[in-house]
């Protein structure tokens, strides 16, 4: 049913687990099946590169390979470039993943882009009250 | 890693060897064709009669009211249209339950189409049916109930002399599909006012791929298979005479060993059941607490999904299935779950635990230890906290 790859990610996943302190979190439940999928952020001030990233997920198999590949695709990518990642992106990475199983690339998808918007709205709090 | 355990026998049960050995002759030394006329065909034959006495005295019922199937599914299938195609003129109207196995839930749905009506009454929390609902049903258009003995996901067994007794008091034939139930409890039709019933082999340490229908004589089923006049030209093909010769054999010893079995499947079941909720925290049994198959442990584990568990408890040797659809190849949630109203969460953390006669205390107390780990790596990278569990919904924010 799952490719050795994601089996091999399964056994043992990097990037996994609740980060203690992050710049910022994005929690996505699946509309599909009950997934859920969060990711964790470490962002540069400077920079906007992403330093860190870890993933945790209430799901299946394919669920795990596919958090933790996208934690690690987002490591070392600027917050601006971690939107452009796509669904397909993620599925190249994964590689062979049941055609049902799919869908889990949006939501790691839409799990980016949470982070990234509490992550944005944080920044724009700061700023606030730096200027205050 | 320590030796495989295999706690899936719901699914599928190892042959017995005593089952295996009645067989052998009939692959390569007694291989007639049990139609035939001559000595080959009529040993095969006489094989073919003993099994079916053998299975008649297992469910109190004549032999020529035995009728060899490829399975269960098959018997399903048979009874459900042979009842409904047998009584258009009778009635339209065919009673059944939301917690049935796919195969009598999807030949309802073609029927269905065909125009027939069904009714699906609703379980309660343990699982069994509303009979109220039942009674409330039943109408003069009605031409089956059919409701399973016991479930295979959630082990409840069903009052199913209560419901039979309904059935037989409004003069409608009940069928029950005894898949599970065989072995595990004593069925015996004649007593319980069964008019029907399907069976399979390979639960009860028989071979795959057999089975067989029980229909009471004179019950009104149309004939399943048109090409022979073999199971009394109700059910055309060639018999497979050493599957059958096994089931036999194999209803012979579950019939014969049953109250031992139950009893010393039920201790170390409870036993199981007692050791994980001591030592791990949020896990639910579902499906009733006593009245229930006696190898069955169907839990729920908070804040984890069934099929990491699986395949978690897969990568140390130990084999269970899961509630959940995942790695069904669908990703619809466990019908028998939801009828129950199990949250979807937990639904998705179900694992179904099923004993067999060949499981130790040591493959039970491994099987914690080795559960005790795996819940906890993946409760730590579980994103739900205790207190969403049983509150996430699809879609949630």
């Amino acid at each position: 049913m799952y490719s050795n790859k994601i089996m091999e990610i399964f056994k043992s996943p990097t990037n996994a687990g609740a980060m203690r302190e992050s710049d910022a979190i994005g929690t996505v439940y699946s509309s599909v099946c009950s997934d859920v999928m969060k990711f964790f952020i470490v962002v540069d001030a400077d920079t906007k590169v992403i330093t860190s990233a870890k993933f945790q997920v209430f799901g299946c198999v394919a669920a795990f390979a596919v958090g933790s590949i996208t934690a690690k695709m987002m490591e070392g990518k600027t917050v601006d470039e971690v939107l452009e990642i796509q669904g397909e992106d993620i599925l190249k990475e994964v590689g062979e993943l049941p055609h049902e199983k799919v869908y889990l690339t949006d939501l790691a998808k839409q799990t980016i882009e949470d982070a990234i918007a509490d992550y944005q709205r944080k920044q724009a709090r700061l700023a606030k009250n730096t200027v205050e | 890693m320590d030796k495989k355990i295999y706690l899936d026998n719901a699914a599928t049960t190892m042959l017995n060897s005593e089952v295996l050995a009645e067989m052998m002759p009939y692959f390569n030394s007694i291989y007639g064709n049990a139609s035939s006329l001559h000595s080959f065909g009529r040993d095969a034959k006489a094989a073919v009669d003993l099994a079916r006495e053998r299975i008649a005295k297992g469910i109190g019922c004549k032999p020529n009211e035995i009728y060899f199937t490829s399975g269960a599914t098959e018997a399903n299938n048979w009874i459900l249209r042979g009842v409904a195609n047998a009584n258009r003129t009778r009635g339209n109207h065919i009673i059944t339950s939301k917690i049935e196995h796919p195969s009598i839930l999807e030949t309802c749905a073609d029927l269905e189409r065909q125009g027939f009506k069904v009714t699906y009454l609703d379980v309660d929390s343990y699982g069994f049916v509303r009979i109220d609902q039942l009674l409330h049903y039943l109408s003069k258009d009605t031409i089956l109930i059919s409701i399973m003995a016991a479930n295979n996901e959630i082990g409840t067994i069903q009052n199913i002399q209560a419901i039979a007794s309904i059935a037989n008091e409004k003069g409608i034939p009940f069928h029950t599909d005894a898949t599970q139930a065989l072995g595990a409890i004593n069925l015996n039709v004649q007593e319980m006012k069964i008019d029907a019933m399907s069976l399979s082999s390979h639960k009860i340490y028989g071979p795959k791929g057999v089975g067989a229908l029980y229909i009471r004589s004179g019950l009104l089923v149309d004939r399943f298979m048109t090409g022979g006049e073999q199971e009394s030209g109700r059910r055309a093909g060639t018999v497979n005479t050493p599957g059958i010769v096994g089931f036999g054999k194999a209803v012979e010893i579950c019939t014969r060993d049953i109250v031992a079995n139950s009893k010393k499947l039920k201790s170390l079941r409870d036993y199981f059941i007692r050791q994980v909720q001591q030592k791990i925290d949020m896990v639910y049994l579902n499906g009733h607490p006593v009245q229930r198959l006696p190898n069955n442990a169907s839990l729920s584990f908070a804040m984890v999904e069934g099929e990491s568990i699986l395949f978690m408890l897969d990568m140390q040797g130990i084999a269970v299935s899961t509630g959940s659809a995942c790695s069904s190849g669908s990703l619809q949630e466990s019908h028998v779950l939801k009828a129950l109203n199990i949250p979807a969460d937990l639904i998705q953390g179900t694992v179904r635990f099923s004993l067999g006669k060949m499981t130790t205390k040591e493959d039970i107390d491994q099987t914690v230890d080795v559960l005790v780990s795996v819940i906890k790596k993946l409760r730590h990278i579980s994103p739900v906290t205790k207190a969403q569990v049983g509150r996430l919904k699809k879609g949630d924010k």
